[in-house]
């Protein structure tokens, strides 16, 4: 078996054990390895996070070490950038913690799986890492599935409401960030949230049948 | 050419259209008999949604089909009816409109969600539940119920909602409410602008925010409220006389918010905007 055949059945692997041809590739090739032992970490700490949890060190660093390794994002840090945040106060923000911690590791796997090579094609790491590709959140990632399963005549209403709303969880954050002790600031973030929430709900409302 | 001869002509280009347009719609009647407080759903894909009281214990539903690109799907569970609109192959929006007339007892519970078209609602007390995504919502005469309304875009019109517990959320659709009062009012939005018109109740709580939009109330000289209003980036604009709260724990800053209460402050009502304007003004 070919790493990229292994790869394709990725997702399936974190959530279960492999078995038959998979588990011998598993046995065989460290590349594969390694990588199905830090994704099953990272998922692991992500279902461990509860609502009231901080996630610990070592969960952020394998976020980190995962998307460097996938060159979702660059080793060097810039300053101030932190993805390893330092240990702080309760939040009343915690329960965004898991959610951003699960965001991230769907996306790294998404946009893993995406940039495999089609069947036949040997998989070239190396390839894959040398040309890092620009840093993509997650949640646009999100986005552009959502978009993908929206009637497409409605698809320019919800490209424009999701812009909007992302707009306006920027615009809060970025308030939020400056008076952490502002109570409406808060407020207006978790009401952006909601407001986005709102976006995807419709949306699954009229692609469900 | 005469002006006989014309208006001759145009009589009879007028039924050719009528009668192609008729030709290509379909009209499908249906009638069930249920108990008290029914719940009734009309899922619509394009097109407009119709609800008012029947006067009995019946739900009768007219839907009409502008194309064979179009069913609908209806059934009876009990005290439990769901209309849904299925799409066929070849599709459009244009070919795929259904309208929705729909008599409901009015202790009904209704959902009723549509792409696009008027969503129309009236005269219910039963539990009302509105979605859509480019549609447009009007809510009118409805007491001691829960109203929920959750769209995309498009304006959303309440009037004369009594005893209600209303919840509005639009990302960028206007929110107009006149007459609406209740234990809750919660309406909220990402780019749409809101306006208030009433004397907000007796005793409820009111929360009204919108991140870019602007905010207005209109309200009577005679209201009872505690009004806490904020615009971050925008700006608070009031004549309405309010006094000054004796407990408060907000400090207003000029221009940007203000606190405080008329009458015997009954009424909570708290207005927030990011960037856009608040205003209060004494009907």
């Amino acid at each position: 078996m070919k790493c990229a055949e292994f790869q394709e059945i990725l997702p399936e692997i974190i959530d279960r054990e492999a078995a038959g041809e998979h588990a011998a590739h598993l046995q065989t090739c460290t590349s594969c390895s390694e990588l199905v032992s830090d994704l099953k970490a990272i998922s692991e700490e992500a279902m461990r996070l509860g609502p009231t949890g901080e996630p610990s060190p070592r969960v952020w660093a394998n976020i980190q070490r995962a998307l460097e390794e996938e060159g979702l994002i660059r080793p060097e840090r810039q300053p101030g950038v932190a993805l390893v945040p330092k240990p702080r106060r309760s939040s009343p923000f915690r329960w965004l913690v898991p959610a951003t911690a699960a965001l991230a590791l769907v996306g790294a796997v998404m946009v893993y799986n995406a940039r495999q090579p089609s069947k036949g094609q040997p998989f070239d790491l190396a390839k894959t890492t040398s040309k890092p590709p620009e840093p993509r959140p997650a949640a646009d990632i999100d986005d552009e599935q959502l978009l993908a399963e929206v009637a497409a005549p409605m698809r320019a209403e919800y490209a424009s409401g999701l812009k909007s709303v992302n707009q306006s969880i920027r615009d809060a954050q970025q308030d939020l960030d400056q008076n952490p002790e502002d109570d409406d600031a808060r407020h207006f973030l978790m009401d952006a949230y909601e407001q986005r929430e709102t976006v995807y709900e419709l949306a699954m409302a009229r692609s469900m049948p | 050419m005469g002006t006989k001869e014309r208006a001759g002509q145009v009589a009879v280009a007028l039924l050719v259209c009528l009668t192609t347009l008729s030709a290509t719609d379909t009209k499908k009647d249906f009638k069930y008999a249920v108990g008290p407080k029914a719940s009734v759903s009309i899922i619509n894909e394009y097109g407009p949604v119709s609800v008012k009281p029947s006067s009995g214990n019946q739900v009768l539903v007219s839907a009409t089909l502008h194309s064979d690109s179009v069913e609908v799907d209806n059934s009876q569970v009990g005290n439990r009816i769901e209309f849904r609109t299925h799409l066929l192959h070849g599709a459009t929006p244009q070919n795929s409109q259904v309208e929705y007339e729909v008599l409901v007892p009015s202790d009904a519970s209704v959902t009723v969600h549509s792409t696009t078209g008027l969503l129309r609602v009236e005269q219910l007390q039963g539990d009302l539940t509105v979605q859509g995504d480019a549609v447009q919502v009007d809510v009118r005469d409805i007491k001691d119920a829960h109203v929920h309304v959750k769209t995309l875009n498009g304006p959303i019109t309440l009037t004369n909602i009594r005893n209600g517990h209303v919840e509005v959320s639009s990302v960028g659709g206007d929110i107009t409410m006149s007459a609406v009062s209740g234990p809750l009012v919660e309406v909220s939005s990402t780019s749409g602008k809101i306006r208030y018109d009433g004397d907000f109740g007796i005793g409820g709580e009111y929360r009204m925010q919108s991140h870019s939009g602007d905010v207005e109330a209109i309200i009577p000289a005679d209201a009872s409220v505690d009004v806490v209003a904020r615009s971050v980036r925008g700006e608070v604009q009031n004549d309405f006389p309010l006094r000054p709260k004796v407990h408060n724990s907000f400090i207003a800053v000029p221009g940007k918010s203000l606190v405080g209460v008329a009458g015997k402050a009954a009424s909570s009502v708290i207005i927030r905007t990011f960037s856009g304007k608040i205003r209060l003004k004494k009907r």
